[in-house]
């Protein structure tokens, strides 16, 4: 195998359309590999480290693109390098593409009502381009990650003083009256308000909710690290005064990971004088850890929240109900073999696996992640499974120079494969996201997989189970039935939560540890 | 009665967004029927840190 690399100058292009373009190259004749970056100083070491030889002395700057191939020969690398303007060519025929403008400033004359920057720009870039978007009067919805901590600080202050509100960073999901920015589903307007500092746990709620026959009002994300203590919930306090005030909401749901000691009262204090009624959810925390008080409910999963939260507002859950009984559950576990003791899950949302990984603590089961709940259990090596073990595949490790398991799967299939080879592992637990943004398809991406891992488990006479979350609704893109289906016709039992899921995994292994 | 902030404006008013980075989120919230600029962005000044230090402290 050969490596054949390209420099195109001054040719910027945004990750996604460059991810999406890699693929399309990597499925040409002859061609094993292809990567496409912008030749940023790291993403230049990134192609280095995984092989690309030659990369560094291209003489790459941030706006060139750079283009590099594994390829059988020269010949069939040097067809597609010749050839590239042609995958280069963007879909013309959506409105937001034919835009001239080139700064913020010519947006707002071009549209002078904006309220909201929505920013996904490499990292080391972005709190430069929100700084000016807050200049400018602008809320941010911050998608970029590798914001630093001392930058958020700053930027959320800056907001703060000038009543503006800074969603993130590594905000992945909001719904701001209907509208969902970044990776949302598609949900009902209703009287339920989201604070989410966690991404996927936001869209689980919200997707769960519409489901359960509720609706949103809006759901807000504040960014993973807003309920620290070196942030102390800036922007989850401004939002909470804002649900509070906002006549289409009822109650307000928030879910994060524990918050910091300080910042804990300080939510505490606001919550008490909220005029509505306020659901916690604290996951990871040991259940019991925050009691209930005056107008607060307190919940330790997903799913309760979403339950609490639509009594709240008036309503009633309505029960989808599914085919699992004791009985089936006993049938599948007498089809384990004594040696099968393992839950293996890999996970596109970081939420959903440690809201998993808290439901195998809670069993009394230990499981180790590259994101764990408990640190002694972070797995030394992220790409070799250890007993049970749920791995975050959105993680920065799988994640830098390659795309998110939500928008391609490829990553996530490798690792299934992987964890079918091992005789010890009973339960595969997966997840399939649905909604903007995401895959076109990624219940497919992963159902080709899903059949495969039971044919190999088979070939040496044993069963595995393979388990799958789909969170979505039927207004999806994706079309949620039909993703199902394709699960289902895979070998896969399917659940429509993540804790159903996780909880009928455990059961599978229950005393098998 | 408290004075209304940007934020409870962008609550209460329909997404009008300025899209900088993945073009396909101006999509995406072209289909929703929210109005939405694409800022046709690119590093500044190549992507030079030093000279993005001086630039800001300029301009």
């Amino acid at each position: 195998m050969i490596t054949e690399s390209a420099l195109l100058e001054n040719r910027y292009f945004d990750s996604v359309f460059l991810m999406r373009v890699s693929k399309r190259l990597s499925e040409q004749p002859g061609i094993n590999y292809a990567a496409m970056v912008m030749g940023t100083p790291k993403n230049v070491q990134i192609l280095d480290d995984a092989g690309y030889e030659g990369i560094d002395s291209l003489g790459a700057s941030s706006n060139d693109l750079v283009v590099s191939l594994k390829a059988d020969s020269v010949d069939a690398a040097q067809e597609v390098i010749n050839s590239l303007e042609r995958f280069l060519v963007r879909d013309t025929s959506k409105v937001a593409t034919e835009t001239k403008v080139r700064t913020i400033g010519q947006a707002l004359t071009q549209q002078p009502d904006s309220n909201l920057a929505v920013i996904s720009v490499p990292g080391e870039f972005a709190a430069r381009e929100a700084r000016q978007a807050l200049q400018n009067g602008l809320n941010v919805f911050l998608f970029s990650d590798h914001v630093s901590i001392e930058d958020e600080l700053a930027l959320k202050q800056t907001a703060a003083e000038n009543g503006l509100l800074v969603m993130g960073p590594d905000c992945g999901t909001s719904i701001v009256g209907g509208v969902g920015l970044g990776f949302a589903n598609a949900v009902r307007k209703g009287f339920i308000g989201v604070i989410g500092a966690s991404g996927t746990g936001t869209q689980e709620v919200t997707a769960l909710a519409h489901r359960w026959g509720s609706g949103i009002s809006h759901a807000i994300g504040v960014g993973g690290r807003d309920l620290s203590d070196d942030i102390g919930a800036i922007s989850t306090l401004q939002v909470m005064d804002a649900l509070d005030k906002d006549p289409n909401t009822a109650v307000i749901l928030l879910v994060s990971k524990p918050p910091g000691a300080k910042t804990l009262a300080l939510v505490n204090e606001r919550i008490a004088a909220c005029s509505k009624p306020v659901v916690t959810c604290y996951l990871g925390s040991e259940k019991g850890l925050f009691p209930d008080s005056n107008n607060v409910t307190t919940t330790h999963n997903l799913d309760d929240a979403t339950t609490a939260a639509i009594r709240l507002a008036g309503g009633m859950r309505v029960d989808e109900g599914n085919d699992i009984t004791p009985e089936s559950i006993q049938r599948e576990r007498l089809k384990l073999k004594d040696n099968q003791q393992y839950v293996r899950g890999v996970f596109a949302g970081g939420t959903l696996c440690y809201q998993a990984q808290q439901v195998l603590r809670d069993a009394g089961l230990s499981a180790h992640s590259n994101e764990p709940l408990d640190k002694d259990k972070l797995l030394a090596d992220s790409l070799v499974s250890v007993g049970h073990t749920l791995v975050d595949m959105g993680a920065d490790e799988f994640t830098e120079g390659k795309p998110h398991p939500m928008v391609d799967s490829t990553q996530r299939v490798e690792r299934i494969l992987v964890e079918a080879l091992d005789p010890e592992v009973a339960v595969i637990l997966l997840d399939c996201i649905l909604g903007y943004v995401a895959s076109d398809d990624p219940a497919g991406e992963i159902a080709s997989a899903i059949a495969q891992a039971k044919r190999t488990a088979k070939q040496r006479a044993d069963e595995l189970s393979v388990v799958v979350s789909v969170c979505g609704t039927e207004l999806d893109l994706q079309g949620l039935d039909g993703q199902v289906a394709l699960l289902e016709e895979a070998g896969a039992t399917v659940f429509k939560s993540a804790l159903q899921a996780a909880q009928y995994a455990v059961q599978l292994v229950a005393k098998k540890d | 009665m408290e004075s209304e902030t940007a934020i409870d404006k962008l609550l209460a008013t329909p997404v009008a967004a300025i899209n900088l980075g993945v073009e396909d989120f101006a999509d995406n919230l072209e289909s929703q029927g929210a109005w939405v600029v694409h800022v046709n962005w690119t590093p500044p000044a190549g992507g030079d840190p030093e000279i993005i230090a001086i630039l800001d402290k300029i301009l």
